[in-house]
């Protein structure tokens, strides 16, 4: 939140860099409104804003990808180091095609694959919004990637395999809210970065489309109707608890979702929440049982005692959990994700959950990295994915001990 | 934990709950101490 | 040279229950607050999991959460011709340190003072006449009546969820509930927790006598519960780990389980912890606080201008800060003067061990929590006739054992050897079928002449500040209460079937190395006069207008129950006045 006072500060420097393109009317409240809401749903300062800079989307940190890290670039208005000189259309092609100022080609960790579905009028409001955040002169050089991949030439045959742009077209016969959940979801929210699988481009392997991905120390779930390790059994009730206040009575927010969910999702209206939770219960159901085959019985023995020990005083004998404080472990997607990062990562480091205003508590698990050793986190990760009816494949201690290795080396 | 499982002691147990309304019962738990489990 | 800060509307001193609820009320009614703490943030489950929790050696013995000796300490001596000598470690009662203060490691008894407790002083001189007091009992009336409480011990035992079962709901009495106790507007958040055999025995055995036992109310909670302000707790696992210890899993009521996270939040909130506040400062007349002076751990001086102080840093604390800053009057017992160090009280508990046939009886001690238990509150305050007794007083008996933990858990009877295999067997044999209750009678301490705080003549702190000076001792009518109600818990113990009980009355002198709670209060009482109190009804200090002082150094005596519930409904009453009365209008809040 900034004063009034900063707000008046920088339309001054909006208005000392009028350019003849310019077509928005920089005191038009409401759209700056709309527009703010808007770059909420984008959550751009997820990338865009360097964590305890102060610096609201002054860019500069480091975005991590397959293929090396770059840097988020400054979108304030300064005229130098910001985009505060570019005309209005260069901004929408920057959402809509993936192509910079002066047309030099961005890279898709600025998802332009989604945000291409967005409306003009949508993309100028944004623009109007960003022209009244403080101006901070900062340059960042994006581009921090190893060789082949810092030549941008090479996007261009990216685009002719990933990149289909275009602005969303609603679907006749769907509802007005599952259209706007699907112009959200697919688009400004652009869920699938980090929940559709990637191609060994890094491109969204678009016959996956929300059933899972890896990413950042974590594996961001399957958000697909799967019974089992998706969100079959949420209610359209749950999505929208779940994304208004990072906590639903299955499940708590921890990780990169608990930062999309304080930073974006709790903010959406509900209505908003309501069209996107209609637009992913309309995905096709998938209620087969995972083929687990033979689970080593000791393994499940000693996974038991390891639970009955540690875990049990909060997520209960029966893993059902208690709402709002200890996740329910029975039924749970993330517990039975196929890669079981996540499930390793909690266990291993312990999280701290989604702190929001309607659920402020953020109950934290602690980590267990540090008394289990590998074939313990194994056993009870085993256990837990496949007790009280679970069904995920079992982990085992060589997996436990990459992950502990991985996530040493991160810094976060 | 000699000296826990001669006095009956059941050691570092965090969720009786379902123990106790089983009253003038042995709690059947096997002792654990603040370090380990013998089962894992 | 303090480095000054920039100025708050209010400043808060200790961030435990007091500080915290009152941290809550202004920051929501739009003050600017900052806290500051001695002691460090506390994280329970970032510090304390399920899995280091159950520590017995560490926290209970080592006392690990506890303020440390040699931070600060306090001189002890029984009486004036004695010379106080500094305590080095900490034995009748604890102190506790950081965020959450006692809130963090107390086992949640949740009680409700009697309405005649609030008008003590004018009640039993009523009933008993003034020559039935000893001479030199100060007890006096609170200024302020139990009705006038009501809402606020409701407020806290919403904010905890707290788990009970009403007795009283608006005059009706209702059964299994307290039948003493003041009316309640509506029956307890969350319902009792379950009990276990022994305490069930207990309950049963005093129907079968004639008492009307009831459930202790719990701050562990029974069930999860939201609390007003959204934050949720779990529910409680009978781990035997309370007292002395953080809960690993939410389920016990404190600062960091109801308010905290909401505060936290807030922007016009900022705490500073491990900076120890050594002086309230005020202006040149004396008559207006204008901040506080703090330390931080670099040994570096700050001044946080305020234009309202709450101390909030725990009874001892309160008076001794109050000494040091120079506001009112020091207690001289001698002349009877001044009002700070006055009418300092503690509690006066005592317990009956029962053993059992150890082939009938399993108790499994171990499975407990920190406020589980079956009381009877027929001898509590003036609930009985004292007159043939010749004592005023009381307090509840209860079997209230809270853990079996095995290093504080060796009951033997008495012929016992102190060590060897003889007194290993007798550990073994009892372990499971000993009722031992801490404090099986919890009753009231009454305040007299000699009893006081004062500032120590020779000892002083790191800064050169003169510590706490306490004088206490038992009086003979505490003794002959207790010994009372002891021989009363005696009998239901014989009445469960034991087939010994040895009776451990509270004897005299004060000691100051055996644990008795930590439940010490007065040295800054309210009242309705500045000739006989500190501060006005609303703990608004009678000399500093703009000073509060919370918690239950207020407290004109104590009573035969826990006092958190009791600091907590006065620290929200405070609140109320400052928020409705004294924002509006700055000033003293009451004409004298």
């Amino acid at each position: 939140m900034h004063s009034s006072r900063t707000i008046i500060a920088s339309a001054f420097i909006g208005v000392a860099t009028l350019l003849p393109a310019r077509a928005i009317d920089i005191q038009d409240f409401d759209l700056i409104q709309r527009g703010k809401y808007l770059a909420d749903i984008g959550d751009c300062g997820a990338c865009h804003t360097l964590p305890g800079s102060g610096a609201m989307l002054a860019g500069g940190r480091p975005i991590e990808t397959p293929f090396g890290t770059l840097l988020a670039p400054n979108i304030t208005p300064d005229p130098e180091t910001g985009i505060g000189a570019w005309i209005d259309d260069e901004f929408i092609n920057s959402l809509t095609k993936g192509t910079g100022r002066n047309g030099a080609h961005l890279y898709p960790a600025m998802p332009y694959t989604y945000m291409t579905r967005i409306t003009r009028e949508d993309a100028l409001a944004i623009r109007a919004y960003l022209n009244t955040i403080p101006a901070v002169h900062n340059p960042v050089q994006p581009n921090q990637l190893p060789f082949p991949f810092d030549v941008r030439a090479g996007l261009v045959a990216w685009d002719e395999l990933n990149f289909r742009p275009g602005e969303f077209k609603p679907i006749a016969g769907k509802s007005p809210a599952w259209n706007r959940g699907a112009y959200v979801v697919e688009g400004l929210a652009h869920c699938g970065l980090c929940h559709t699988p990637k191609n060994a481009a890094g491109g969204d392997e678009t016959s996956q489309r929300l059933k899972g991905y890896a990413l950042q120390g974590w594996f961001a779930p399957d958000i697909t109707n799967n019974k089992w390790r998706g969100i079959g059994s949420w209610s359209v009730e749950d999505i929208v608890t779940y994304l208004k206040t990072g906590h639903n009575r299955f499940s708590a927010a921890s990780g990169p979702m608990a930062e999309a969910i304080m930073d974006s999702t709790s903010k959406f209206t509900d209505d908003d929440l309501k069209a996107i939770a209609t637009y992913l219960k309309d995905q096709p159901v998938e209620n087969a049982a995972e083929e687990v085959g033979d689970l080593d019985a000791g393994v499940m023995k000693s996974g038991n005692a390891i639970y009955a020990d540690q875990c049990a005083a909060c997520h209960g004998a029966d893993g059902s959990g208690v709402e709002g404080l200890f996740p329910m472990l029975k039924g749970s997607p993330l517990v039975q994700s196929v890669d079981p990062a996540s499930a390793l990562h909690v266990l291993l480091r312990g999280a701290r959950s989604a702190a929001t205003d309607l659920a402020p508590t953020a109950p934290a698990m602690p980590a267990f990295g540090w008394m289990l050793n590998d074939d313990q986190v194994a056993a009870v990760a085993t256990y837990v994915r496949n007790a009280w009816g679970n069904r995920a494949p079992p982990v085992d201690a060589a997996m436990v001990g990459r992950t502990r290795h991985a996530l040493e080396q991160r810094n976060d | 934990m000699a000296a826990w499982k001669m006095i009956g002691f059941p050691g570092t147990h965090y969720d009786y709950r379902e123990w106790v309304d089983r009253h003038n019962q042995p709690v059947t738990l096997t002792a654990v101490s603040i370090k380990a489990h013998p089962n894992r | 040279m303090a480095k000054k800060l920039p100025a708050k509307d209010a400043v808060i001193i200790g961030l435990g229950w007091t500080g915290s609820i009152l941290a809550h009320e202004l920051c929501d009614a739009g003050l600017s607050v900052t806290a500051i703490e001695r002691g460090p943030w506390r994280d329970p489950t970032a510090e304390f999991t399920p899995s280091v929790a159950q520590d017995e050696l560490r926290f209970r013995i080592r006392h690990d959460l506890f303020l440390r000796p040699s931070q600060t300490s306090l001189t002890f001596r029984n009486n004036r011709d004695e010379t106080a000598l500094p305590v080095r470690t900490w034995g009748a009662f604890m102190l506790g340190n950081g965020a959450g203060g006692g809130g963090l490691h107390w086992n949640a008894e949740t009680w409700r003072f009697l309405p005649s407790d609030f008008v003590l002083q004018s009640h039993l001189t009523q009933r008993y006449g003034a020559k039935f007091l000893p001479e030199d009992m100060t007890i006096q009336d609170w200024g302020i009546t139990y009705e006038d409480l009501e809402p606020h011990y409701d407020r806290f035992e919403y904010l905890c969820g707290t788990s009970g079962t009403a007795g009283n709901i608006n005059g009706q009495i209702h059964d299994g509930g307290n039948p003493f106790e003041g009316p309640r507007s509506r029956p307890y958040p969350t319902p009792a927790q379950k009990q276990p055999f022994s305490h069930t025995l207990f309950a049963k055995a005093a129907r079968e006598l004639g008492y009307k036992p009831f459930p202790q109310p719990s701050g562990n909670l029974s069930q999860a519960y939201t609390n007003p302000l959204g934050v949720t707790l779990g529910p409680c696992t009978y781990c035997g780990f309370c007292e002395w210890f953080a809960c690993a899993n939410y389920s016990k009521a404190s600062p960091q389980t109801t308010i905290l996270p909401v505060l936290v939040r807030k922007s016009n909130f900022e705490a500073r912890t491990d900076c120890e506040v050594i002086r309230i400062n005020l202006d040149n007349l004396g008559k207006r606080a204008t901040g506080v002076t703090f330390v931080d751990t670099a040994g570096e001086e700050w001044e946080q201008p305020a234009d309202l102080v709450l101390l909030c840093a725990f009874q001892l604390f309160n008076v001794q800060l109050l000494l040091l800053s120079g506001i009112g009057q020091p207690y001289e017992p001698r002349t009877g003067r001044g009002q700070i160090g006055r009418n300092f009280t503690h509690q006066t508990v005592s317990t009956a061990i029962g053993f059992f046939d150890k082939a009938k009886y399993n108790f499994n001690p171990f499975i407990s929590s920190g406020s589980i238990g079956m009381c009877i509150d027929e001898f509590n305050g003036d609930n009985f006739d004292h007159g043939p007794l010749g004592f005023v007083g009381g307090g509840y008996l209860g079997q209230v054992q809270t853990n079996g933990r095995p290093m504080e858990t060796t009951p033997v009877p008495p012929g016992t050897p102190a060590w060897g295999s003889e007194w290993k067997r007798a550990v073994r044999d009892n372990y499971l079928s000993t009722v031992y209750s801490g404090a099986g009678v919890h009753a009231s301490s009454y305040a007299y002449r000699n009893n006081h705080l004062d500032l120590d003549p020779t000892y002083k702190d790191r800064f050169g500040r003169p510590l706490m000076r306490m004088t206490m001792d038992f009086h003979e009518n505490e003794l002959k209460m207790n010994a009372y109600l002891t021989d009363r818990y005696a009998e239901i113990l014989e009445h469960m079937g034991a087939k010994q009980v040895v009776k451990q009355p509270r004897k005299g002198p004060y000691d100051i190395t055996s644990y008795q709670t930590s439940h010490l209060c007065g040295g800054a009482i309210m009242g309705t006069t500045p000739g006989d109190s500190a501060l006005n009804v609303y703990l608004q200090s009678w000399d500093v207008p703009n000073l509060f002082v919370q918690g239950a150094s207020a407290f004109p005596q104590n009573a035969g129950y826990n006092p958190t519930g009791t600091v907590a409904a006065l620290a929200y009453w405070s609140a109320a006045a400052i928020r409705s009365q004294y924002l509006k209008n700055p000033g003293p809040l009451v004409h004298a």
